[in-house]
């Protein structure tokens, strides 16, 4: 079980961790469903799972189907991926380990099957199920009771309510960002919204980690 | 940024801050193998709620991951460091050269 000690008796573990911060909690399941439509959806599966096996994030890895697993852990020597697949798990491992040292070779081996949008969409996609993978398993969450109905935010092709229900899309974007899926645009802004203005870490910690992490992933901003 | 880079010899960082990062560097470099040092020390420094936020800002900061691989990214201003605050309603406005 974690070591965050929550009480877990009546609902999952994740439930009861993760909504300490429920505004949080929310926006982030809403925005992981939008991940499965930006991106091919079975891509993204794969890469999913794989990150979920090398980061150790159990509560990912439970009900998964074990065949599927095994290929994907194996997936250098396994015959079940198609080149496109191949492509997509090479570049989600070495995103994994580290995104500065992904290789043109890997990059332009990606980009035979994705197109400059859908590569864009990828990336975002798969790097929020690693953040995400990354924070269930830093916090040691343990893996839904068996009798749990499935997470929408975890089932292929789910669509948030707000897009099922054909709301009107938000405009597309312009500029750097401009290839990036408007509506998850529109959602990873919601998040970081509320992300900002959570205040039980003081500003000064929550700076040092903003700038700790920049520093670690050699952005420029 | 020099003491957040050198954290562990910074005498400008308080014992929290510092547990903070360790956190923070195992959520970046292996979260599935936390020491437990450093989880008894986030325990005794934080509370559940804490922890919890720490991980969200972790996974939100983590963001500049992607624009980093996509080739995206750049500094704001290129002669002088930028600074920026968040609103009330958390957008995040940059302080150019002439405001």
């Amino acid at each position: 079980m974690t070591w965050v000690p929550v009480r877990t008796a009546l609902i999952p573990e994740r439930d009861a961790v993760l909504g300490l911060k429920p505004d949080v909690y929310d926006a982030l399941r809403t925005l992981l469903m939008l991940t499965w439509q930006t991106t091919d959806s079975r891509l993204l599966d794969l890469c999913r799972l794989l990150l979920a096996q090398m980061v150790g994030a159990r509560a990912e890895l439970a009900g998964a189907d074990e065949a599927l697993l095994a290929e994907v852990e194996n997936w250098r020597s396994s015959p079940a991926f198609s080149e496109r697949e191949r492509a997509a798990l090479s570049f989600a491992e070495q995103y994994y380990f580290d995104h500065k040292q992904i290789t043109g070779e890997q990059k332009e081996e990606l980009a035979c099957h994705l197109n400059r949008r859908d590569m864009v969409n990828f990336v975002w996609a798969l790097h929020m199920n690693d953040a995400y993978a990354r924070v269930l398993s830093l916090l040691d969450i343990e893996p839904d009771p068996p009798s749990s109905p499935r997470r929408p935010e975890r089932v292929r092709d789910n669509r948030p309510s707000a897009t099922a229900s054909g709301s009107r899309p938000p405009p597309r974007l312009e500029g750097k960002f401009a290839e990036i899926d408007p509506e998850f645009f529109q959602a990873y802004g919601a998040l970081g919204r509320i992300v900002v203005r959570q205040t039980l870490i003081d500003e000064v910690t929550s700076e040092a980690v903003r700038l700790h992490n920049a520093n670690h992933q050699g952005c420029l901003y | 940024m020099d003491a957040v880079v050198a954290y562990e010899q910074s005498e400008g960082l308080t014992e929290s801050q510092r547990v903070a990062l360790r956190l923070h560097d195992a959520f970046l470099i292996h979260p599935g193998r936390l020491d437990a040092v450093v989880q008894a020390e986030t325990l005794e420094h934080f509370s559940p709620a804490q922890i919890v936020e720490l991980a969200f800002k972790f996974m939100y900061w983590s963001s500049n991951r992607p624009v980093v691989t996509l080739g995206i990214d750049a500094p704001h201003d290129r002669n002088r460091l930028t600074s920026f605050h968040y609103t009330e309603k958390g957008e995040y406005v940059v302080h150019h050269a002439q405001d």
